[in-house]
């Protein structure tokens, strides 16, 4: 990849990103610091990643950065299924944009990256598999729970509201 | 591949999304059927799908981007340019200033000496060499006298004396030192040694020379038909000039120094 490459890659993909991993970890602070260790990374071996591939190399390291700082961190914000109560969701979120996000922060961590990976970026299933290290069936499940979650996360909201 | 209780989330999403062909469709229903707890999944329920909030932008993405080569060597190589093309500025100035024209010099001498530089340059001739050939070094200190000289106007008083060269009037004669004076006479051949080693630089073809030039070489012409006398000239540069009378006289002389300056070289090794 050439540096103009490089730049158009920036111009193309730094939204994206950014918005894939502030959807996944809710801090605006915290995903301008993973998008700009990202792309750090990337430039340190630009010269040998294919400009076809750049996108998936992004979003792959990304993925993988989020990872470790969260695991660094420990600001997991995941909830598991059970303890998740539609009360703090009413309260807490009356906002449309909000509730989303707030539902997203409820999924687990690779429920909520396979989903907004499939849903935001439009990567088949394939590639989310390839991106995540997962087998594309084991892609296909966390999709379905979470899209089954959210649907169930909106309706209870809709009844209450 | 077999559904299996780990899977079969995969094969339900397919189906909802229209992807699963009819015999794994089957086979979903009737593995649901065979698990009683999984029923619910025996109607098509659909699900939520997201759609990306484009409102969120990072907030400063050129910083992420890397400058290109070109655009780094622009920065350096533009900085290094200006100081260039100032040091070429006080150069050319300076070199300006040191070739700069003297006001006060004469016209003639300015285009005499512009001329024979040329000449020199353009004939391939080295002045020193031409010297050396005629035998007669000059001396550094006369260089600057042959320009002082130039500036001497004067012209012949007598023409009555034996001897004496009658030259043409001229002024800025070069050679009008040589006056009738009788001192001067005498020492006529510290003189003519000298004015000939001055004068050489001034040696030309004709066709190259201009007034002052011509002048010069008049005035040599003249040295030597005063040094000479009426001395005989060799045959063979009578012979040259096409000169039936062999008696050396200015005019002959004259012509020589006209018609071709390689005679004249010949006639100074004469002298000598």
């Amino acid at each position: 990849m050439t540096v103009a490459e490089f730049n158009e890659c920036v111009e193309l993909y730094t939204d994206a990103v950014f918005r894939f991993i502030l959807k996944s970890i809710g801090r605006s602070h915290d995903a301008e610091d993973i998008v700009q260790s990202s792309f750090e990374k990337m430039w340190k071996k630009h010269k040998d990643i294919q400009a076809a591939k750049a996108k998936s190399y992004l979003f792959t390291t990304a993925y993988r950065t989020m990872i470790d700082e969260i695991r660094k961190s420990k600001f997991n914000t995941t909830v598991d299924h059970n303890d998740r109560t539609e009360a703090d969701t009413i309260n807490n979120h009356p906002g449309a944009k909000e509730a989303i996000q707030y539902g997203l922060q409820k999924l687990p961590e690779i429920q909520r990256s396979v989903l907004l990976l499939r849903d935001y970026e439009g990567y088949s299933y394939k590639e989310i598999a390839s991106l995540c290290e997962l087998s594309e069936s084991q892609v296909k499940v966390y999709i379905f729970r979470a899209r089954k979650f959210l649907k169930a996360f909106f309706i209870s909201i809709d009844n209450v509201i | 591949m077999k559904i299996t209780r780990e899977n079969y989330e995969a094969f339900l999403l397919d189906r909802l999304e229209g992807n699963l062909d009819p015999l794994n469709e089957q086979l979903l229903v009737a593995f649901l059927e065979k698990n009683p707890d999984l029923n619910e999944h025996l109607e098509k329920t659909d699900l939520l799908y997201l759609s990306p909030d484009l409102n969120i932008i990072y907030p400063d993405k050129s910083s992420l981007k890397k400058r290109t080569l070109f655009v780094s060597l622009n920065k350096y190589l533009l900085r290094y340019a200006s100081v260039a093309a100032v040091l070429c500025i006080a150069v050319l100035g300076f070199l300006y200033w040191q070739n700069r024209p003297v006001k006060n010099l004469p016209a003639s001498l300015e285009s005499t000496t512009t001329n024979s530089a040329k000449t020199y340059e353009k004939e391939n001739i080295n002045p020193a060499q031409v010297i050396a050939e005629n035998t007669i070094k000059p001396s550094i200190n006369h260089k600057p006298v042959l320009h002082a000289s130039a500036q001497i106007t004067t012209k012949p008083e007598h023409n009555d004396i034996e001897g004496e060269v009658i030259m043409p009037e001229k002024t800025n004669s070069f050679f009008t030192l040589q006056s009738s004076k009788p001192d001067l006479i005498e020492s006529k051949e510290n003189n003519t040694r000298d004015l000939l080693a001055l004068s050489a630089p001034a040696l030309m073809p004709v066709e190259y020379s201009n007034e002052v030039n011509n002048q010069a070489l008049h005035g040599v012409a003249a040295l030597l038909a005063y040094n000479v006398g009426n001395t005989v000239l060799p045959e063979s540069i009578s012979h040259d000039l096409g000169i039936d009378n062999k008696t050396a006289n200015i005019d002959d002389i004259t012509l020589v120094v006209e018609t071709n300056n390689k005679l004249i070289n010949r006639l100074l090794a004469n002298v000598k």
